[in-house]
This record gives structure tokens, C-alpha cells and sequence, in this order.
């Protein structure tokens, strides 16, 4: 690809200023909660063996940026955190008993046609909670994800919830075989609904036939649980019946949970609901808000994929957006309460010695009360204000000229010392 | 977009007459819109729904940034912009194939004569090169912005990929169709997140809308399968 030398690959990109502060911020207070819930923070390598990562895709890594090391050892950037998570339960963390909690904020990357709200590499903050089964398990990581966007003041969002074996037991209790369920699978992933129900109400015919074709719209509250296992209820109890009929029974157990937790009012149940990832076993969520076009935090039960690490148990996790997150928190106006520091500047003379000592002292005065503050040197003493207006400094502190400060916009002019004890005094100055 | 209205991205031209009847014959409009109004937003109060009258290309991209929580788009397009979209109803208007064409006079009568040296003009370069690769066919692909027919005629292209509804329009250029990539009509399609948290209200769009226009034709016959990726 043609290039400038200014510019990044497609799809990555700075993240500068206001922007790293707020990342920070937002991880500073998710990472608060977490812990405070039990989860230690765990950070693994950005590159990793291709073949350990491919355990959590069905040896797919079709999205993964993927190269060869200089041993020749095929190796890949972490496209998710729950693979490396599994891998570290099953080595250094093989002796902690379980159950054990774990999070992690690290940057991913995938190979994909970058869009809106879709880079190749972003920022993850995700647990995984290995050791605890269904119902529980899953009951509190949904109710950390609701607490965790309440964290960070986020409105009118939503958690949906579903569990792979209810889609699973229909189609098997339907009768379609495995190529077909992948087909139909991947139509409900990608939202081709249309196509979805044609193609499902050619293959499959009864009472299942009907719920199969309404799938895409069993969206809504607790009780769309409690009427499909009616409607199963009735039907011959074949292998495909009794999964689905399980699954259902397991997702009635988290939702009531969810209600001791009190948060259910952030909960709906999307029955249509496909994951991407192929590792989740059991319950799966989504989680989004009203101000945003896309999915922010997502997760689900893997009850499989710790077996593959040499640690057979139970596991459940999500993992959530940073910049999605912080985007629709942009939207919805709570990001304006940040502000930029106010910038002290002080401007010895270039050049010379004189009054640098002083200077240095000041600096470090004003740094230790706790204020940004930058030395630069000016050549031109006339130049010193100009240079502070420029930079949107509140006070400058000129030692190119006659000691003395200014405040800004203002330009009053002050003594040192005063200026010093205004600032200490926490006093808004400009 | 304010709370309460639903926003329904609305392709000017040709669909817009039978989708105002649609529209009004399921109730989800109590009358319809005016389409030569100079304004580009509508609101109609009783229905609590606001459209944008936008250029049918740009509709998927209103609808995928949340612009519009709804829209009615024709699958080519839709299949051409490749966007995250959730596609609810087969509204069954303005059908039309999407077709290779080439000079009626020409020596080209079968899709294998097209090589590596063979130049295609469409609207639809996404749909044409990964149409040309699966079938093996390592054509150049120009895009064209209007008058594909002049590709031929201008002798820049020996075929084109275009849609058709009568044919009338390849047959005056004096082309003739040569393959079938597929078959459109125009489709209620919904932003994923606004599908689920507006979920009561599209779903009572999407059901008012399927009692007039029914779940669509099922086409049993291959040449007459939905576009698709």
C-alpha cells in the first residue's frame, strides 16, 4: 500500500491528551470495582503462539494478525483475552484453587475491514470466573457488568441475555444438520433475518418450525423464558427437546438470580442472540446502550475451553469496549465534567544562568502543589506571553525580564509570591 | 435522534410512490409523505416516526451509524455497502436481476470467455469482483457511476454488471444478458442496537408492514436466489 510517512495502517490509530486521560480514568474506576468484587488484575503477552490462541476459535484464526517468529514458530497478536486467560489458568495459575477471579485491560487486534466503532486494534477490560458453574457464576458476572457501566455513569443502557443450547436444541430437535445449523447460525449473526426464515421454514415444520422462524423477534422480558418452555413442554422429548428444554431451565435460574441482585431492570432475554466466538457452551449476553450503534461489552459461559489448558472447570466471562464505552459516555454528555489541568508556565531566560536557580526552585514548588507545570526557556523575553497564551497557560511565571507572574486570559500582573499563595489557597485564577 | 420518534431512512425515486402505499395501507402512516417536499425530514406526529428522504445508496449507511434506526433499501445496494445491518422484511418491491451483459454483436456468448484481459463496468464493484472470483474469472473491474451501458458501446469494457427489471434498457443499447448474479427487491432493514432497544415498536412496524406485503416469495429456482456475499 501506497503511504505517507505520516500516516498509521489502515485501521489503527493515537490516542492523545484528553484521550489517554480519560482511558486512564475510566480503567482507574472499572479497575476499583473489579477488585473490589475479587478479581486480580492479570496482564499477558500481546503475541502469543498461534496454535494456544486458535484454542478458543475452533482452530480458526481466520481475524488474527498472524506472522512467523525468527524461530519459525507460528505466532499472533491476542485477538480477545479469553483464550490467554484459560492458558494461565492451566500454567502459573494451575495451584490457585478455584473458583478464581481475573481481570484484565488489554489492547486487542483483528484483522477486519475497520468500520464505525471497529478498529483493528482497541482496548478490552474484561473478568473471566472460572470455577463457578451456571446459574451462579454467570448470575454475578451480569450483575458486575451492570454495576461496572453504573460505575462509570453510563445511562439507558441494556444487558440481553440467551444461552447457546437453546438455538442449538431447536435445530437439533428440527432435524437439520450440522452445515445447516452453521448456515442459519451465521444468517442470525449477520441479521440476514429474511433469509433466515425462509431457509428455516423449509427445513423445519411443526411447533419447533414456528419458534425457529420467530427466533430473530423472542426478544423481551422473563416470562418469553417461561412461555417457551411451555410451548417445549408439549413436544415429543427427543435429545434436541431436552437440550434446548435444559438450557431454558438454566436461563430462568440466572434471570431469577439477577433479581436478588436487583438489577433486572437492565436485563432482557434476546433468544435470536449468536455469538461470534465458538468456545461459549452456555449463557451468552450483549450489552449496549440506547446512544450507541454497536454491542459495547460481551460474554458468555465456556465450560470447555479450560479442559484444553489441562484445567477442567467451569468458566464464564465478558469483556467490554473501552473506546466504544467511552464514546457513548461522549454522547450522552458525561465526559464534560473532565477537565484539561490547568498549565503553569515558567520562562527563564535562554542563554544565561541568570535567575535559573530561582526558576528550578519555583518549578518545583508549584509541581509539588500539584499543578502541571512546564520550564521553557525564551530567547526573546518579549516572547514569553505570547508563549504562554499560545499554550493556554493560567499563570505565567516570566524570570526573562524582572521576576513576576501573570495570570491568564486576565494578564493581571502579580508579584511571585502572591501568585504562589493564590494557587496554594486552590484559588481558580485567569 | 430524539427519544419516542423512530427514525426511518426513506430512498427517493422510484420505490417511493409503492412504499408510501405500503406504508399506508398497513397503518403505520396515516397519510402519505410528500416526496417533492423540499425538506429532508419528516415527522408524522400520530405515528411517533421521522424519515430522512436520503439517496437509496446512502440509506445502509444512516441505518449502520444509527442515524435511522430503520430503512428500506433494495438488497443490491444493500448487499454492495456490505454494512452491519440487521435486514427484517422482504417488502417485494421493485424487483430486479443483477446480470453480466454483453454486445449482442459481439463474440462473447458465455461467462468462460471473459479472461484476465476482459474489463467489466458497474455500479457494483464489490458484487462483481467477488461474483467473477468465485466463479474463477480473473476480470478487471471498473467502476462506473451511471450509464453502465456505455462501457460496451465506448469500447472501455467488454461487459457489464447491472441490474435489470424489463430488460428494456440492455436490449436498446443493443446488449444481451449473459449470467444471473442474483435477484433483489427492496428490504425493511434495521440498526442492530436500535432492533434491540426499540424492540417493541420495530417489531410492531415490522408486523404491520408483513400482513400487506406477506413473508415474501420463497424461490426455489437457483437463478432466482437473493443477492448475497
Amino acid at each position: 500500500m501506497r503511504h505517507t510517512i505520516l500516516q498509521t495502517p489502515r485501521g489503527l490509530g493515537d490516542l492523545v491528551g484528553r484521550e489517554v486521560a480519560l482511558t486512564r480514568q475510566l480503567e482507574e474506576k472499572l479497575g476499583k470495582l473489579l477488585s473490589s468484587w475479587g478479581y486480580r488484575e492479570v496482564r499477558t503477552p500481546t503475541i502469543e503462539f498461534a496454535d494456544v490462541l486458535a484454542k478458543g476459535s475452533e482452530g480458526e484464526l481466520s481475524e488474527a494478525f498472524r506472522f512467523v517468529d525468527r524461530q519459525g514458530d507460528l505466532v499472533a497478536l491476542r485477538p480477545e483475552m479469553t483464550t490467554p486467560c484459560a492458558r494461565l489458568l492451566g500454567s502459573r495459575l494451575m495451584a490457585t484453587p478455584l473458583p478464581l477471579r481475573l481481570f484484565y485491560a488489554a489492547n486487542v487486534f483483528r484483522y477486519e475491514e475497520p468500520q464505525e466503532g471497529r478498529n483493528r486494534e482497541f482496548r478490552q477490560i474484561g473478568v473471566e470466573l472460572a470455577g463457578l458453574p451456571a446459574p451462579v457464576g454467570d448470575a454475578e458476572v451480569v450483575a458486575l457488568a451492570v454495576r461496572a457501566f453504573e460505575a462509570v455513569d453510563l445511562k439507558n443502557f441494556q444487558f440481553a441475555l440467551s444461552h447457546v443450547g437453546i438455538l442449538e436444541g431447536l435445530l437439533e430437535a428440527a432435524g437439520i444438520d450440522k452445515a445447516q445449523r452453521h448456515t442459519l447460525s451465521h444468517l442470525l449473526r449477520r441479521g440476514e433475518f429474511v433469509a433466515y426464515r425462509r431457509t428455516v421454514s423449509q427445513l423445519a415444520k411443526g411447533t419447533i418450525g414456528q419458534i425457529l422462524e420467530e427466533i430473530p423477534r423472542l426478544r423481551g422480558e422473563a416470562a418469553l423464558v417461561e412461555e417457551l418452555e411451555e410451548k417445549l413442554a408439549h413436544e415429543p422429548s427427543t435429545l434436541g427437546v431436552g437440550n434446548a428444554r435444559r438450557a431454558l431451565f438454566e436461563l430462568s435460574s440466572i434471570l431469577e438470580l439477577l433479581d436478588i441482585y436487583g438489577v433486572s431492570q437492565h436485563v432482557k432475554v434476546d433468544l435470536g442472540m449468536v455469538k461470534d466466538f465458538t468456545y461459549y457452551t452456555g449463557f451468552i449476553m450483549e450489552g449496549y446502550s440506547a446512544d450507541l450503534g454497536y454491542t459495547i461489552a460481551s460474554g458468555g459461559r465456556y465450560d470447555q475451553l479450560l479442559k484444553s489448558f489441562g484445567r477442567p472447570a467451569p468458566a464464564t466471562g465478558w469483556a467490554l469496549g473501552v473506546e466504544r464505552l467511552l464514546l457513548a459516555l461522549e454522547r450522552q454528555g458525561r465526559l464534560n465534567q473532565y477537565k484539561e489541568k490547568s498549565l503553569l508556565l515558567v520562562t527563564p531566560q535562554a542563554g544565561t544562568q541568570e535567575h535559573w536557580q530561582q526558576a528550578l526552585a519555583l518549578a518545583q514548588r508549584l509541581r509539588d502543589l500539584g499543578y502541571e507545570t512546564e520550564l521553557n526557556p525564551v530567547l526573546d523575553p518579549s516572547r514569553a506571553l505570547h508563549m504562554a497564551k499560545e499554550r493556554q497557560a493560567k499563570v505565567l511565571f516570566d524570570f526573562s525580564r524582572e521576576p513576576g507572574a501573570v495570570f491568564l486570559p486576565s494578564e493581571k500582573k502579580s508579584s511571585i509570591e502572591d501568585a504562589v499563595k493564590l494557587l496554594k489557597g486552590g484559588v481558580r485564577c485567569g | 435522534m430524539a427519544k419516542n420518534f423512530l427514525t426511518v431512512a426513506i430512498p427517493k425515486g422510484r420505490l417511493f410512490p409503492p412504499l408510501m402505499e405500503i406504508f399506508q395501507k398497513a397503518g403505520v402512516l396515516e397519510r402519505p409523505l410528500e416526496e417533492k417536499s423540499r425538506k429532508l425530514i419528516l415527522e408524522d406526529e400520530k405515528s411517533r416516526l421521522r424519515f430522512i428522504l436520503s439517496k437509496p445508496v446512502d440509506v445502509p449507511t444512516y441505518v449502520e451509524y444509527g442515524a435511522a434506526d430503520l430503512g428500506i433499501v433494495g438488497k443490491d445496494v444493500m448487499v454492495e455497502a456490505g454494512r452491519d445491518i440487521c435486514e427484517l422484511l422482504d417488502l417485494g418491491l421493485g424487483f430486479c436481476k443483477m446480470v453480466v451483459a454483453v454486445p449482442k454483436d459481439g463474440s462473447i456468448r458465455q461467462l468462460r470467455q471473459l479472461g484476465f484481459d476482459s474489463r467489466v463496468a458497474t455500479k457494483y464493484p464489490n458484487l462483481a469482483r467477488e461474483f467473477f472470483n468465485r466463479q474463477g474469472l480473473g476480470v478487471e473491474v471498473i467502476k462506473l457511476n451511471g450509464s453502465i451501458e456505455l462501457g460496451p458501446i465506448v469500447g472501455m469494457a467488454d461487459a457489464i454488471v447491472d441490474i435489470t427489471s424489463t430488460g428494456e434498457t440492455l436490449k436498446e443499447n443493443g446488449l444481451i444478458s449473459i449470467a444471473t448474479l442474483g435477484v433483489a427487491t427492496a428490504r425493511l432493514v434495521a440498526n442492530p442496537i436500535s432492533y434491540k432497544m426499540e424492540f417493541p415498536r420495530i417489531v410492531e412496524v415490522v408486523r404491520q408492514l408483513e400482513r400487506v406485503v406477506g413473508k415474501g416469495e420463497c424461490y426455489n429456482d437457483p437463478d432466482l436466489a437473493d443477492l448475497g456475499r
